[in-house]
């Protein structure tokens, strides 16, 4: 042991017990900086990038399996709009930016049922979260970058048959341009619907997902989740209904997809169906919607506030 | 006992299903399968509470809707899997491989102690759900409560092999079995209604009609057909289970 290790050993970064290895000088970039890392990880692992090729056909099955029907409903459409010619109006009640996601949000939840856990389960499992929480980076941090890396990866799952939808009409039509003018305004309120969409599914998955270590322990609990939120309110409330109860005209509310179809209804100013009450309005939806995010949100931080790392 | 002749191999089987039951109640996922169990019960409650006796909307949504199509599977999966899957990651089958029984015997008692939990669950489910909602309506209760015990009957031996079976073949049984039951028989086989022969839902409900066809679409089967193919699916999984185990390698044998 030299003199010059000695005279390290007084410096500020290491006190106590110096073995005169070399300290770290670069710059430190601070808590921010973790957790956006921690962000761009979560969402290279949700679509299976730097993992083997299984990895990656959950997600993209599920996601193309999501956009499938935007690619028919185009090659439909664009067929019924040469024979009959009246382009306005579809004849048939296909798939459109208002009703899309109540169509077929099964594939929104299987994705999430195959992809939530994946985000937070293995860290408890393998206990790498002492190794997480030591650094700059905290746990609401931790928390935060795990969930918009979720919000995120289901947005662009939800984002890519509306685009599809777009562009399709727009080229169906002779005048590209004109086109675009006249479709803008219906397809923009695609964005804040399924960024309502994506928060509120994804804080629901990613809550109930960190309570367990096991991922598929996590994907038992999220499908029964789903279906049965989904599925009980919705029979009370039709018994409810007939009977002339008052109370059971709120229980839709709770409902994950059905509630988010409704939310969407009022982004797109469509009516809302006439089996369900019209003493709730779209607008309820809406605020039900980010009324379930922040308590969803909440429950995820709490859960990492309170876990032993 | 040490020095005396050795008992029949058989006589172990009420010991190895008393310790998986055991095995598969202290778990805290027990807690939500009886929550989800509870929910028939829940639900008729509700029912009565606006006074509906309404026997085949409530079988039809509860019974079949949640029971048949969410519960029972999901029950299924997890004490299946469970039932031999924990004790291959823990390394405790080890221990039960190493002493002189027969593997079918060990197979058949594990999987009667999963089938026997399974059916415990959803026929209590079922039985105190029809007790408040749908016995009372005479005559057509009794039989709606027959038709759907038996379909759940068989509908849980056949998952609960088939997963028992499939959990000594690959450790990712649970996730096969969520996949199977939500991908199979919820999405497919609505868009391809052949798919009825490979699926269990469809032999419960087959089975189920057997008793009495309650204003449900009729099942995509008749009832000698399911009740043929699930005593099938209960037996080739079972065999499947037992030839897997008699192969199977105990760790560290070589080295």
């Amino acid at each position: 042991m030299s003199a010059d290790n000695r005279v390290a050993a007084n410096s500020p970064a290491g006190s106590i017990y110096d073995l005169g290895y070399r300290h770290y000088e670069g710059k430190r970039r601070g808590h921010w900086f973790a957790a956006w890392s921690l962000y761009v990880d979560s969402l290279r692992g949700i679509w299976g990038f730097g993992r083997p090729m299984s990895a990656k056909a959950a997600p993209f099955i599920l996601a193309g399996l999501y956009a499938l029907p935007a690619v028919v409903v185009l090659a439909f459409s664009s067929t019924i709009s040469k024979s009959i010619a009246t382009g306005e109006t579809n004849p048939l009640d296909l798939p459109n930016y208002a009703n899309y996601f109540g169509g077929i949000g099964t594939f929104i939840v299987l994705f999430l049922v195959a992809q939530a856990p994946e985000v937070v389960c293995r860290d408890q499992r393998y206990q790498v979260l002492p190794l997480y929480f030591t650094r700059a980076m905290g746990r609401f941090d931790y928390a935060m970058a795990r969930l918009l890396s979720l919000v995120t990866a289901l947005f662009l799952v939800l984002m890519v048959p509306m685009i599809a939808l777009f562009i399709g009409d727009i080229l169906m039509s002779a005048d590209a341009f004109k086109a675009i003018g006249n479709e803008l305004p219906k397809a923009l309120p695609t964005i804040p619907s399924n960024l309502l969409i994506a928060a509120s599914m994804a804080s629901i998955a990613l809550a109930l997902s960190s309570y367990s270590p096991r991922r598929a322990y996590a994907a038992v609990g999220l499908l029964a989740y789903f279906l049965l939120v989904e599925f009980v309110p919705l029979v009370i409330y039709g018994i409810g209904h007939e009977a002339g109860a008052k109370w059971v005209d709120y229980l839709p509310l709770i409902t994950p997809n059905t509630g988010l179809s409704r939310a969407n209804d009022w982004f797109f100013g469509a009516p809302i169906p006439s089996d369900f009450s019209s003493s709730v309005g779209a607008g309820a939806y809406v605020l039900a919607g980010f009324v379930s995010t922040l308590l969803f949100t909440g429950i995820l931080v709490w859960r990492y506030r309170r876990i032993a790392a | 006992m040490i020095h005396g002749s050795p008992r029949s191999p058989i006589l172990a089987l009420p010991e190895i299903f008393r310790v998986t039951v055991r095995q598969l109640l202290g778990r805290r996922r027990t807690l939500l399968l009886l929550l989800l169990a509870a929910l028939p019960l829940l639900l008729a409650l509700v029912f009565r509470l606006f006074d509906r006796i309404d026997v085949q909307r409530y079988s039809n949504s509860v019974f079949d809707g949640v029971l048949i199509a969410i519960v029972l599977p999901l029950t299924a999966v997890l004490f299946g899997t469970g039932a031999f899957g924990a004790e291959l990651d823990e390394g405790t089958a080890l221990y039960l491989l190493a002493k002189p029984l027969p593997r079918w015997a060990v197979v058949l008692s594990k999987a009667m102690a999963a089938a026997a939990l399974t059916l415990l669950l959803t026929v209590g489910s079922i039985l105190a759900g029809a007790l408040v909602e749908v016995i009372p309506a005479g005559e057509m209760g009794v039989r709606a409560t027959e038709a759907y015990v038996g379909a759940t009957v068989v509908g849980a031996l056949c998952y609960v092999a088939v997963f028992v079976a499939v959990s000594m073949f690959t450790r990712r049984a649970l996730v096969i079995g969520i996949g199977y039951t939500l991908i199979w028989e919820g999405l497919l086989s609505s868009l391809l209604p052949g798919i009825a022969n490979l699926s269990i839902r469809q032999y419960a409900l087959g089975a189920g009609d057997w008793f009495v066809q309650l204003g449900r679409e009729p099942a995509r089967l008749p009832p000698e057909t399911s009740f043929l193919l699930s005593v099938v699916v209960v037996v080739v999984a079972l065999v499947l289970a037992t030839w897997r185990l008699m192969r199977f390698e105990l760790p560290g044998g070589t080295d």
